[in-house]
């Protein structure tokens, strides 16, 4: 068994796309 | 997070991939399809209580030569590691899955998430990252669709799991749901592909009809090393030993919108702490793990936490030795039937008639 590391600084975000990019259908270049 | 399912699919490049949806852009189209073809392999992540694009494909990248070590697991990803080939029907993604692959395609984050995985090549930390970055319920639903509902891509062989679970590790009889109650800290695990995420929490509540619901938190590392993702997921345990009469409980659920099975096996217990064993199976393949759960995260650092890890050894040292007794008897009764067969062959062929 290994240890996990359980010392969870502040500096996390949260997971999954934020609700702008989930909202946006407009593909474009840039998006790529 | 416990698990993490894996599957591997083979190169969709753009020129195999029937007619994309109708657009009146075609340099879009053209992204779309360029996208496509960088899906050289996908990989689904899913884990309990199982990490950027211009930035999708360097972080792919990225992420994965950061994991290199992580070992295979059964499915796909042995299935390809192996050489096999998988049947890819692409006009399936558009026929059979249309509104799902539409929604997805044209979505920026969707597409960079297909893209994303699809350089992870199977890669499992690698996988888990891009659904951090990019995840959504329109990524989860065309994964549901084409790998799960629609079968667009399957390796041609259906997985027989039954035997998998026959298999179990030794859980604990006085064991009941009122066992995993509250908050726990999960402080070692066994699996690296599933088991050692950092910082997980899992709360279990009791829910009216015995069961539980466990809520998972984990983090995963951003490929740059500048921080981590806080993922979290619901899962419902129910209070089951499962069809082969071995689990403590049992989880059934969908995982970035594939269907898992699970059963978890608590083979210890004491004061502050729980061990737990769990054997999973996905529609790509089995998977398993095993982790500690403790009442807090220092418990096995704090005053006395050598004594803790001393009772925890003990239980893992047991079962560990059960299985090698059981592998040992497993060994030599079959070292027993080979020999029989043998002299019974013998036998036959020393009583028929000589030439």
């Amino acid at each position: 068994m290994t240890a996990i590391d359980n010392t969870c600084p502040t500096d996390a975000t949260t997971a999954g796309v934020s609700s702008a990019e989930a909202s946006k259908e407009k593909l474009e270049w840039r998006s790529m | 997070m416990s698990r993490l399912l894996c599957l591997l699919l083979p190169v969709a490049h753009a020129a195999l991939l029937g007619p994309p949806p109708a657009s009146k852009h075609p340099q879009l189209e053209a992204l779309q399809r360029t996208a496509l073809s960088t899906v050289l392999g996908l990989s689904l992540a899913v884990s309990p209580g199982l990490v950027a694009p211009s930035a999708a494909l360097a972080d792919a990248e990225f992420a994965t030569k950061g994991a290199e070590e992580f070992s295979s697991t059964a499915g796909f990803e042995e299935f390809a590691a192996d050489g096999g080939k998988m049947q890819v029907d692409p006009n399936c993604f558009f026929k059979e899955c249309g509104p799902q692959t539409k929604a997805c395609f044209s979505n920026p984050a969707c597409l960079k998430g297909i893209t994303c995985l699809g350089n992870c090549r199977g890669e499992q930390l690698c996988a888990t990252q891009c659904f951090a970055r990019f995840g959504s319920e329109k990524l989860n639903d065309w994964l549901g669709c084409t790998l799960e509902d629609k079968e667009c891509v399957t390796t041609g062989v259906k997985q027989d799991n039954s035997a998998y679970y026959e298999s179990a590790p030794p859980a604990i009889k006085d064991f009941t749901p009122a066992d995993l109650e509250g908050e726990w800290y999960k402080v070692l695990g066994y699996n690296p592909k599933y088991d050692t995420y950092p910082c997980q929490i899992n709360t279990f509540t009791k829910l009216p009809n015995g069961g539980l619901s466990n809520d998972i938190l984990f983090r995963v590392p951003k490929p740059d090393g500048g921080g981590a993702w806080v993922n979290n997921f619901v899962e419902t345990m129910a209070n089951s030993r499962g069809p082969q009469n071995k689990a403590s409980m049992t989880v059934e659920g969908k995982m970035f919108g594939l269907t898992f099975h699970e059963q978890w096996y608590i083979l210890g217990k004491g004061e502050g702490y729980r061990v737990v064993a769990y054997k999973g199976d996905t529609q790509q393949g089995p998977y398993e793990g095993a982790f500690v759960y403790t009442k807090t995260k220092t418990a096995l650092t704090d005053a006395g936490g050598a004594a803790l890890r001393s009772q925890i050894d003990a239980v893992v040292t047991l079962i560990l030795t059960l299985t090698l007794t059981r592998i040992l008897t497993l060994a030599l009764t079959l070292t027993l039937t080979l020999a029989l067969t043998l002299t019974r062959s013998s036998r036959a062929r020393g009583s028929s008639p000589r030439r």
